[in-house]
């Protein structure tokens, strides 16, 4: 596939037969050597084919090779135009998304009760196969309609969480009636459970601020010790997404759509089909947002058993919560006027710069905080949003893969990975040591420069770096 | 046990099966679609503690094995089950499952849960006097 060098860090697919609408990648030479040598960008090319798509079919730095849209793509559909909504560009994982929680700790003080507050997490987090903390299927009804709201309701959390979460940690729109009994069985059982493959808890230190003042407004500081969660919505999203693509195969023909991937299946948000879609998938996202909500208590709890104190002396304040496998109905302005567009974030962060009627109050000035993980062992990094963002308010979401899980496997065991991290000084909790070399290291882009040009391109702005002290696999 | 091989996929993980018929080609992505998160030899050792069946149609021949192995994980996964013999009499639009379950409590992981199967580059059809398939997963 050809891609035309536009600027430093823009390449550009020029419009071939069926898109509607060019491809655009933010990536430098290096993050897009990767991509080239898979089918990320004929994916990117792909999903221009998409009715209603406005601008580009824009692919973020950490793309890589996905099912139907290339992980790291952003797509923007006109609503009043025919715009469609796509399951597959928001995932089977749905509001699969990151949450960090800053701390009343140092580094030091960490180190002084490590394997006390490891042991707890070790212990507190469930993952891998199974269930999670929460078996209250009443419980688990209100989180579809409510979300966090509701974990916080029945004595989950902080008051304060929901103000620092995206959507105050509930998706308006859920439709109950759009869930099948089905996912029901197969997650509603996993509430409060990380997971496996790249999901994690992580205990963190910052250990760089590039813009001290919206470092300050976001809670951090240089030495603070923070913890990262990366999950999602576990089985019943898994299983949501899967009924759904089942019905929108056969709702496509009914609405004259043919895409290029069958992955790509899609009805006109204003469809019937449509509706029950963003229904269901606002009930999967409350069930992420709670899901996190509830793994977010576990771990003050943790560090509050780990330091022997109260879980307010930890001063786990959350820093923010979000989204990065979602579609979004937001309004932005396209060819100068205000349209409603469908944002599906595929991989990507939303990213609402200085000043959006969405931010809390206090988080206003600086922007929305965009968090991006890094792979086990590596930073991690939190940026703010910008006011000339050229993608629909979106950023990167992670380090990206580079390797795939068997070239991954092959190269260390998972043991070996363990003992690098152990000698690098990060403590490893793995639910399955045999797992770790999947998610090794190696496996993943430099998140450093994912963020090199996120920041250069204007997609976010650096705010803080966060050296891994911990982690807690699935 | 039926083989087959693992696709380089950077995100995610995919498969590929050959067989004489495509009963034995679905048996095998079945097959392997569990053997990547858990070792299906050590899985049969288990003793068996149910059985179920089921049947499946479906308007073409790949959005057919997609149903089946969705149906499998589904199954799986909301009954705490690991999934063993598993036999399938397929026509090239509907077909009837049967398999035996044990606990999935012990079982060890190799790989990561397989989250879904996708219909991303799917392939279930005949090669000469064989059957070929290959299925993408989200994991």
């Amino acid at each position: 596939m050809d891609l035309r060098h536009v600027s430093a860090d823009v390449w550009e697919i020029a419009p071939l037969e069926g898109m509607r609408v060019p491809g655009r990648v933010y990536a430098s030479e290096a993050l897009l050597a990767g991509a080239r040598e898979e089918q990320a960008v004929r994916q990117v090319a792909n999903v221009a084919h998409l009715p209603g798509i406005v601008e580009a079919s824009i692919a973020m730095p950490d793309i890589h090779w996905g099912y139907g849209f290339p992980i790291g793509g952003v797509a923007a559909t006109a609503v009043d135009d025919g715009g469609v909504v796509s399951p597959g560009g928001v995932g089977f994982d749905i509001c699969c998304g990151v949450r960090l929680l800053a701390s009343a700790f140092t580094e030091a003080d960490f180190e002084a009760h490590r394997d006390a507050v490891m042991a707890e997490l070790d212990r507190r987090i469930p993952r891998g196969l199974g269930k999670g903390s929460i078996a209250d299927r009443a419980l688990v009804a209100d989180v579809l309609l409510s979300g966090a709201e509701a974990v916080l309701a029945a004595g989950y959390g902080w008051e304060d969480d929901l103000a620092r979460c995206e959507e105050g940690g509930v998706s308006a729109g859920a439709d109950s009636d759009a869930i099948s009994g089905r996912a029901l069985e197969r997650g509603g059982g996993q509430l409060g459970s990380l997971g496996a493959g790249n999901h994690f808890l992580e205990v963190q230190v910052v250990d760089a601020v590039h813009d001290r003042g919206a470092a300050s407004a976001f809670g951090l500081a240089a030495g603070m010790v923070t913890v990262m969660i990366h999950c999602g919505s576990r089985g019943f999203g898994h299983q949501t997404c899967t009924d759904q693509l089942r019905l929108l195969g056969t709702a496509m023909a009914r609405h004259g759509i043919t895409v290029p991937d069958r992955q790509l299946a899609c009805v006109p948000v204003d469809s019937a089909e449509g509706a029950a879609y963003l229904g269901a998938m606002s009930a999967s996202a409350n069930f992420a947002w709670a899901n996190r909500h509830v793994l977010a208590h576990e771990a003050r709890r943790a560090f509050a058993a780990g330091f022997a104190t109260s879980e307010r002396e930890t001063g786990m304040r959350l820093v923010y919560d979000v989204a990065h496998n979602l579609a979004k109905l937001e309004e932005h302005d396209v060819g100068g006027r205000a349209v409603w567009l469908c944002v599906h974030r595929k991989g990507a962060t939303r990213a609402f710069g200085p000043g959006h009627r969405d931010l809390p109050a206090d988080l206003s000035a600086w922007g929305q905080p965009v968090l991006i993980p890094g792979s086990m062992g590596t930073a991690s990094w939190v940026l703010r949003g910008t006011d000339t963002n050229p993608a629909f308010a979106s950023a990167a979401h992670g380090a990206g893969r580079v390797m795939s899980r068997k070239k991954a496997k092959r190269r260390e065991t998972g043991a070996e990975v363990r003992r690098r991290l152990e000698e690098d000084g990060i403590a490893i909790r793995p639910g399955s040591v045999r797992l770790l070399s999947e998610e090794a290291p190696y496996a993943y882009k430099d998140v450093d420069e994912v963020v090199d040009v996120c920041h250069r391109s204007g997609l976010a702005a650096k705010v803080a770096r966060l050296r891994p002290l911990g982690v807690v696999k699935g | 046990m039926p083989s087959y091989r693992i696709l380089d996929h950077t995100a995610d993980t995919g498969i590929e099966a050959e067989a004489d018929t495509l009963s034995e080609l679905l048996e095998a992505l079945a097959h392997g679609m569990f053997d990547l998160t858990w070792d299906m030899d050590a899985v049969a050792r288990r003793p068996a503690t149910g059985s179920i069946q089921f049947t499946i149609s479906s308007p073409a021949i790949d959005e057919l094995a997609v149903d089946i192995l969705s149906e499998l994980l589904y199954v799986s996964e909301s009954g705490d089950a690991a999934i063993r013999a598993i036999s399938i009499d397929a026509t090239t639009t509907e077909a009837t499952v049967t398999a035996e379950t044990c606990p999935l409590s012990g079982v060890e992981l190799r790989g990561p849960p397989i989250k879904a199967v996708t219909y991303h580059d799917l392939r279930v059809e005949r090669a000469g006097e064989k059957w070929w398939g290959r299925v993408i997963f989200d994991v």
